[in-house]
């Protein structure tokens, strides 16, 4: 039994240990797991948890993305509260330059954005997969080689596409003008920039046009969607 | 029928040209529910749960989302195409860069696809939609190269796309002009040199509708006339 007691374990060892460990955590999901994993860690985790979550998260996250994400993170809390001062104030705060917002994180934060960052990784690899393959109308090694730096981009603009959603989504009553647009969000941006938005949409466009080929409805004809929408 | 006809200009229907703006119209309030809401009508397997999703509340279709938005980011056409702008042209209408890519590939195959090409289709111009669907904007220099992008004969291929670009204005521009007709009454066959063919309610023109959005376009007849001699 007392040989037990004597071996070395996380409960046992000193604090500044167990944050290392905790900060090397390779996910937020094996984070929480480890934190939640006995009271002694969990105490020790609550004395730095916000530099601890932004240090995993900044990990998981692609580091050349996390402006964006976590301007589309920001932008999703007020998604159906915007007025129309508060969605100039954010665009001010978030897109006059690109930053890393200070922020206070906790686990429910962190998880959101995980959420999201795994779709557009997905979304984006598989986007630049056919687009090269496209491209080439091979199917060998050279369409599918993708260097990191052209994934990100992919994914800056798909978290672009995100965030102008949870901006303009109020297609009944829109807080601004197509020409207020063009003044406050896209004169942001290079015109390739916006142009890799223009990509992005087009991509989603096709993906859920019947039809299309890279349509996932391409059972339902056009012309049956069309009749569909319009049966009003 | 489809280049000549009111009703059709109207209703922008369109050659066969995909992705054509009556169907991103419909596509468009979906999209606006973000990246979540397409992945899960992606992973919908049932021909009911799609549907379900594909129909959204109101409105059914939309032109103040992003598709018409790209467009508007654009200034009004001033007869400037890219390759001839002066330092001072660059300051006054390119936007530098919002996200410091150290790679120059996006820059350079944008500035060498729309090099014949004014302000009017810096972003999301219908000329260039093909491009887009390879992600043109998205890839490095190297891959760039690797695909042939920066080879002598693509200048063919460029000033080939400038004569569809300049045609796509001309047809936009008359599908404009068809829609005024329409929404002031008038029905019938329109051409760009003469309206005589018209068929007017009281026997004649009313006031002209004043729509939005008319900058970009040739406002008059002979400001259209102008365009397609330059183009022949």
């Amino acid at each position: 039994m007392a040989e037990v007691e004597d071996r070395p374990s996380l409960s046992t060892l000193p604090v500044e240990l167990v944050i290392s460990i905790l900060g090397s955590s390779r996910d937020i999901q094996s984070l929480s797991a480890t934190v939640l994993s006995c009271g002694h860690i969990y105490r020790i985790f609550l004395k730095a948890q916000h530099q601890l979550i932004s240090k995993v998260l900044f990990r998981e996250v692609n580091v050349e993305v996390i402006p964006e994400a976590i301007a589309a993170f920001e932008s999703s809390r007020s998604r159906t509260a915007w007025t129309r001062a508060g969605l100039l104030e954010f665009i001010a705060r978030n897109l006059d330059e690109r930053k890393i917002s200070e922020r206070s994180w906790h686990f429910t934060d962190a998880f959101a954005v995980t959420r999201l960052h795994q779709k557009i990784k997905q979304l984006a690899r598989d986007f630049a997969l056919q687009a090269k393959q496209s491209r080439y109308k091979l199917d060998d090694a050279r369409g599918s080689a993708i260097s990191r730096s052209e994934l990100s981009r992919y994914e800056r603009a798909f978290y672009r596409f995100e965030l102008y959603c949870n901006l303009y989504h109020d297609l009944k009553t829109p807080l601004m003008s197509l020409e207020e647009r063009r003044t406050t969000f896209f004169s942001k941006f290079s015109p390739w920039e916006n142009e890799q938005l223009a990509c992005v949409h087009a991509y989603l466009v096709r993906l859920i046009t019947p039809g299309q080929s890279t349509g996932q409805l391409d059972t339902m004809p056009k012309y049956l969607l069309l009749q569909i929408l319009m049966k009003w | 029928m489809v280049e000549h006809d009111v009703r059709c200009g109207q209703m922008y229907v369109d050659l066969d040209i995909y992705p054509d703006r009556f169907t991103i119209a419909y596509m468009e309030p979906i999209l606006a529910r973000g990246l979540a809401s397409i992945c899960s009508l992606q992973a919908c397997t049932s021909y009911k749960s799609k549907i379900s999703i594909m129909c959204p509340d109101e409105p059914w279709n939309s032109e103040v989302f992003l598709y018409h938005a790209l467009e508007a980011a654009n200034d009004s056409n001033d007869r400037l195409d890219l390759e001839d702008y002066t330092p001072e042209d660059e300051i006054n209408n390119i936007t530098p860069l919002y996200f410091k890519d150290p790679d120059p590939g996006p820059e350079e195959v944008w500035r060498l696809i729309h090099e014949l090409s004014t302000r009017a289709n810096f972003v999301n111009g219908e000329a260039w939609h093909l491009h887009r669907e390879w992600g043109y904007v998205m890839w490095d220099r190297t891959t760039l190269e690797e695909m042939g992008i920066f080879e002598e004969d693509w200048d063919e291929d460029g000033r080939a796309l400038y004569i569809e670009a300049r045609s796509m204005e001309l047809r936009v521009a008359s599908q404009k002009r068809r829609e005024q007709i329409h929404f002031s009454g008038g029905r019938g066959w329109w051409s760009f040199d003469g309206e005589s063919k018209i068929i007017w309610p009281g026997g004649q023109e009313p006031q002209k509708c004043i729509l939005e959005e008319e900058s970009k376009a040739p406002e008059t007849l002979e400001e259209a006339k102008a365009l397609i001699l330059s183009v022949r």
